[in-house]
């Protein structure tokens, strides 16, 4: 299980206990999370380290919120990283962050299949 | 010759003769004293005497004297005194009074001088003249009567005349006229007679007149009546008491009274005499006794002038001794002894056998063995001398008043080089360090030289750890101070100079080395997370076994590598000393439950059992840095699993100690304990264990790998964190690692729910079924912290006994894994007990998920809910819930409600203009919702620049402000907008939002210019918190612009 289901109760309760509003972030996780991805990609790509960064920064905060945990801290290493530059091979670290979104993606779908039709994920 | 000598008699002893001398000397002055005290009472006696008796008898002899003269003096008076009757009686009893007092005179004399014969005579002349006097007055009173016949005589015969004449001329008797005639020549014979002087005289006249009597009777013849006047005439003259016989009377008597006055007379004389002779008796006895007492004092006064002559001398002896014999030889020997050396002049002295001379003795011995010891302090002191100069390193004692008592050369030489002579006992510490400095000996680095000097003289008096010194000239010195029991200073001077340029150049080796290390593991991870990632991302597709096994294999030598690598980072960080805590309050739970999480799998590999206590007491908030504090957990979780085949993997955290202050004040101490069931280490290898690059031996990492940094890594940060490592095995038994950290306690709201009690719970009866002590102790405790009542027993059998008799339990957590009898085989005895079989049942297992089999076994038993181990609290307490719960809030609903107090009306208390500024749609979202759940319905925007536009339309109260956005990040915009706002009071509370929760970043923000600081992820009390801070600014601001005019309708 990649999703930490008790950063998502976290969340769950953070917002006052509405399995709708969860549901609605879930959404915009996974709407936001590849744009950022993208986002990434292009600046590993075209050596952008202070986009790459800020982008790696946010997935790492947003993934953290939703219980996404090795996500997370696969984007903070490389948020780390290409704060003091272009990390090497930086292209192939944003693959295995997708990679990992993957995992991450399939599992938040799963919850919020679970969300919509009124039962708590797991 | 000598057997003469020998015989003197013994001189005496200095005590002895002085005790004799004074003796000699009392003696005198005692019978001086005796002397003239019996002197002053003999003359005493005699003065007495002379005033008692001597005195009284002259003063009585005196008396009786003139009494005696007042006595003879009596016969003229007696003469001279009328001659009546009266004044006779009157004088008689006179006389006799005088006579008494006589008598009582001469009576006290007797009593005082006795009968002498002078006395006698006194008494016997006092009565004679007294018989005198008597007989005296006896012949006046005849005198007298004698005077008185003659006159009436007298009268007789005038009578008788005078009748006569009368008869003659009445008878005219011729006769009678004539013898008238011849009777009157007697007339003349009688006045004669009146001036007779004596008896002869008398008796003439009488002759004369009885012859003229008889002529006259001759002449005439006379009738009868005329005779009858002749016999008449005739008595009247010559008869019995005629006038003759008068006369005659008195003069006889007249005559007696002449002799007896002469009597009289010659008596006094005698009385006189007799009482001046009693007078000289008395004065010669006086004169007598003073002759004999003058002599006796005149004796005793020689006496005592002899005495007190030789007292004189006897004291002049004696002072005469005391100047020889003791004060002039005590002068010698004390001089003797001021000059130790000439102990021979006191040798004289000690000839005899006197005191003094005994003390001479003692002395020379004395200065004998002075002499002696003083050779031998030399001796050793040169010794110590010669030591203290061999020694290489420079040496100097410094006494408690930080004066330099000894040295050696080499110290000297590393002080004053050049100039050693300047150094000299005596001198202070100070003007040694002092003189060194002015003269540029000692390179101060960038201190000013006082405040280096005076931190200098402070560590010299109260020295600690050696410290170095670098001379002038390059020289470095190291410098060990030590406190002397008291209270000087020992300083060892050791020239360290080569060693330091070795350090150094080690130093800077080691430096060049960890920066290698770093950037080469830093060169290796990156590539490494994309061979992880890359494998993970293979592993995730569809894969044909063989891939897939070949692409786990890829997998966990990349993982292995990466902490192989992320080990030495570390450790290159630890050695550079570059390693910093980021100090965070943090659930211990989570960080416990997060390692193991990690380690499960490969537990679960191994069929070990893994499981984590937190003893009750242990504060489950901390302020610590977890992911340190997770990493040796991890590191000593990692060896545990690595070096254990069979058995378990236990972790434990207590609380060891808090201070004597509240936890705010002072941190507590939390000890964590990995024990482990493996090989366990020789006892000859631990103190090897956390030292770098050491495993146990070259062969354990042939067959366990690693790096063999992990418990030096470990070791550290334990002792960062304020704690130690330490290990306690039995070879072949297991080990156990122990560590502690020093943090304070931090709220731990998660846990606080979690463990809190459930009423759903409350009462419930618990089976747990397990055969690992851990994990049944675990089980209870939780069971417990939620209000349940919880047996544990470690056999499936007789748990199944317990199931079937009698015991109500309301639910049986049954291990999958137990060597008797497995839970799956329990679970199915179980449910084949009938209607006691009907319990809900928890199946734990490490295997999750599980393979088909054994999943349509579960389904067939109807378990309540499957556990992963190692167990954790929240599953487990969903899993009751579930169980005992309202059921329908189960649907749709998390298992837990951590319910945080928030009003939803907090806006309505508390109206704010909120603007979220975030570049990621999710995150606005988020902080949307969150703001709607405390009423607040927040402006959005974007990025930081539409954010300083937003703000500009709506001048809201609150900005939260994330930080990373593209273009314009957050730090700018909040700089912009203060610079855009005209004055104070219309300034917004800027919030940072940022999940960089680094130390310092809080600090940059604030900088920055905004107002506070929420970490992401979001936690609403947070958010709450900064808000009312928020309103707390406002109108702080408000009241202070009021006057102004510059009010906020705004709101």
């Amino acid at each position: 299980m990649s999703i930490d289901r008790e950063a998502l109760l976290d969340l769950f309760n953070l917002i006052g206990e509405d399995p709708q509003g969860l549901a609605e972030l879930i959404e915009s996780f996974l709407e936001q999370a590849p744009l950022l991805l993208d986002e990434m990609q292009r600046a590993a790509e075209s050596g952008d380290n202070a986009v790459l960064c800020r982008a790696a920064h946010t997935l790492k905060s947003t993934a953290r919120d939703f219980g996404a945990k090795q996500l997370s801290v696969l984007c903070e290493t490389l948020e780390k990283l290409s704060r003091q530059g272009l990390p090497d091979h930086a292209a192939a670290q944003v693959d295995v962050i997708s990679a990992t979104y993957i995992l991450t993606e399939r599992e938040l779908g799963g919850c919020l299949a679970d969300l919509k039709r009124g039962e708590w994920p797991g | 010759m000598g057997t003469l000598l020998n015989l003197r008699i013994p001189r005496l002893g200095v005590g002895p003769a002085l005790m004799l001398a004074l003796g000699a000397l009392s003696l005198f002055v005692v019978v001086c004293g005796a002397i003239a005290l019996s002197s002053f009472n003999a003359f005493h006696r005699s003065f007495d005497r002379l005033a008692s008796t001597q005195t009284n008898t002259l003063i009585a002899t005196a008396k009786l004297q003139q009494e005696s003269e007042a006595l003879a003096g009596y016969a003229p008076k007696l003469l001279a005194k009328g001659l009546d009757q009266k004044s006779l009686m009157e004088f008689s009893a006179d006389v006799y009074a005088k006579q008494a007092k006589l008598q009582s005179l001469v009576d006290e004399l007797t009593e005082y001088v006795g009968e002498t014969g002078s006395i006698t005579t006194i008494e016997a002349t006092s009565a004679a003249l007294f018989q005198n006097i008597d007989s005296l007055s006896t012949k006046v009173f005849s005198r007298a009567a004698a005077e008185d016949g003659l006159k009436s005589a007298l009268k007789t015969l005038s009578d008788i005349y005078s009748d006569a004449s009368d008869l003659a001329s009445s008878e005219a008797d011729t006769a009678l006229a004539n013898w008238m005639k011849e009777a009157r020549a007697i007339d003349a014979v009688i006045l004669g007679l009146l001036t007779a002087r004596d008896v002869s005289q008398v008796q003439e006249l009488k002759d004369r007149a009885s012859k003229l009597f008889d002529r006259a009777a001759g002449a005439g013849s006379v009738s009868g009546e005329a005779k009858q006047l002749q016999n008449r005439l005739s008595s009247a003259l010559f008869g019995n008491q005629g006038a003759f016989h008068y006369q005659q009377r008195f003069l006889q008597e007249n005559a007696g009274i002449r002799d007896l006055l002469a009597e009289n007379q010659t008596k006094a004389e005698e009385m006189t005499a007799s009482a001046g002779a009693v007078m000289d008796s008395v004065r010669g006895e006086i004169v007598d006794q003073n002759e004999t007492q003058g002599a006796a004092i005149a004796t005793r006064g020689r006496l005592l002038r002899a005495i007190i002559l030789f007292g004189v001398f006897g004291a002049l002896a004696t002072a005469a001794y005391v100047q020889v014999r003791v004060i002039r030889r005590l002068g010698k020997l004390q001089h003797a002894m001021r000059n130790e050396e000439s102990a021979e002049s006191a040798t004289a002295l000690a000839m005899g056998s006197d005191e003094i001379s005994e003390m001479a003795k003692a002395f020379i011995h004395f200065a004998e063995e002075i002499n002696r010891r003083d050779a031998a302090v030399r001796q050793s002191q040169q010794r110590l001398t010669n030591a203290i100069e061999s020694i290489s390193d420079g040496f100097a004692l410094y006494d408690a008043d930080d004066r330099l008592v000894i040295y050696n050369s080499h110290y000297a030489d590393m002080m004053y080089e050049g100039a050693e002579d300047r150094l000299r006992p005596g001198l202070t510490f100070e003007q040694i360090v002092r003189n060194a400095l002015d003269e540029g000996r000692i390179t101060v680095g960038g201190a000013e030289a006082e405040t280096w000097l005076e931190s200098r003289i402070a560590r010299h008096r109260s020295p600690g750890e050696p410290h170095v010194q670098m001379r002038s000239g390059g020289q470095w010195i190291r410098i060990s101070e030590r406190r002397t029991e008291d209270g000087g200073t020992v300083a060892i001077y050791t020239d360290i100079t080569e060693l330091k340029q070795a350090e150094e150049t080690a130093e800077a080796a080691n430096e060049a080395k960890s920066t290698f290390l770093a950037t080469m593991s830093h060169e290796i991870r990156t590539p490494m997370n994309g061979v992880i990632g890359m494998s993970n991302l293979l592993l995730a597709t569809r894969l044909e076994d063989e891939q897939r096994e070949i692409a786990e294999t890829i997998n966990n030598s990349a993982e292995a590598l990466l902490t192989i690598i992320n080990d030495i980072l570390d450790f290159s960080k630890v050695e550079a000393g570059r390693l910093e805590l980021d100090p965070q309050p943090f659930e211990l739970r989570e960080c416990l439950e997060s390692a193991i999480d990690v380690i499960a799998p490969k537990a679960a590999e191994k069929g070990l059992d893994l499981g984590y206590v937190v003893e009750p007491g242990t504060p489950e908030g901390i302020v610590a840095d977890s992911t340190r504090l997770r990493q040796i957990l991890l590191n000593l979780l990692n060896n545990a699993v690595k070096f254990t085949d069979t058995g378990e993997v236990a972790v434990s955290v207590s609380h060891v100690s808090s201070g004597d202050m509240p936890d705010a004040v002072d941190p507590c101490t939390l000890l964590f304990s990995v024990r482990d069931t493996g090989i366990g280490i020789a006892r000859d290898s631990m103190d090897r264990l956390f030292k770098s690059f050491s495993q146990v031996d070259a062969s354990t990492t042939r067959r366990y790998g690693g790096s063999g940094l992990g418990l030096a890594i470990s070791k550290s940060l334990a002792m960062l964190m304020g704690g130690d490592i330490s290990v306690e095995s039995v070879e072949g038994k297991g080990a156990k690692f122990s560590f502690t950290i020093r943090a304070h306690t931090a709220p731990a709201p998660k846990y606080a729910k979690l463990s809190q009690t459930r009423v759903e719970l409350a009462g419930k009866h618990l089976l747990v079924v397990d055969d690992n002590a851990t994990n049944r102790r675990v089980l209870v405790l939780q069971a417990q912290s939620w209000g349940m009542t919880a047996d544990a027993i470690e056999s499936p059998a007789k748990a199944l006994r317990l199931i079937a008799s009698d015991e109500a339990y309301d639910a049986v957590v049954l291990d999958m894994n137990m060597p008797e009898m497995s839970g799956m085989e329990l679970a199915h005895k179980i449910r084949a007990l009938g209607r006691r079989g009907e319990l809900p049942l928890i199946l734990l297992s490490s295997l999750v998920p599980f393979g088909d089999r054994v999943r349509k076994d579960i389904d067939a038993v109807g378990f309540a809910a499957v556990l992963a181990k190692p167990i954790k609290p929240s599953p487990l307490l969903s899993a009751l819930m579930g169980i005992f719960g309202d059921q329908t809030a189960r649907a749709a609903k998390p298992a837990i409600r951590r319910e945080v107090e928030i009003a939803s009306t907090m806006a309505s208390g508390l109206p704010l203009r909120i603007l979220l500024v975030d570049d990621n749609a999710t995150n606005r979202l988020l902080g949307a919702k969150v703001l709607e759940r405390l009423g607040y319905r927040a402006d959005l925007a974007v990025d930081g620049r539409s954010g300083v536009a937003s703000y500009a339309d709506g001048q809201h109260d609150v900005i939260l402000m994330d930080i990373e956005m593209p273009d314009m990040d957050g730090i700018e915009a909040a700089r912009l907008i203060r610079a855009s706002g005209p004055h104070e009071a219309s300034q917004p509370f800027i919030v940072a939002l940022t999940a960089n929760a680094m130390a310092g970043d809080r600090e940059r923000y604030l900088d920055a210019g905004m107002d506070d600081y929420v970490s992401k992820p979001l936690r609403i009390e947070e958010l709450a918190a900064s808000l009312r801070r928020a309103v707390v600014m406002r109108t702080h601001q408000r009241a202070a612009t009021e006057p102004s005019g510059a009010t906020a309708e705004r709101s």
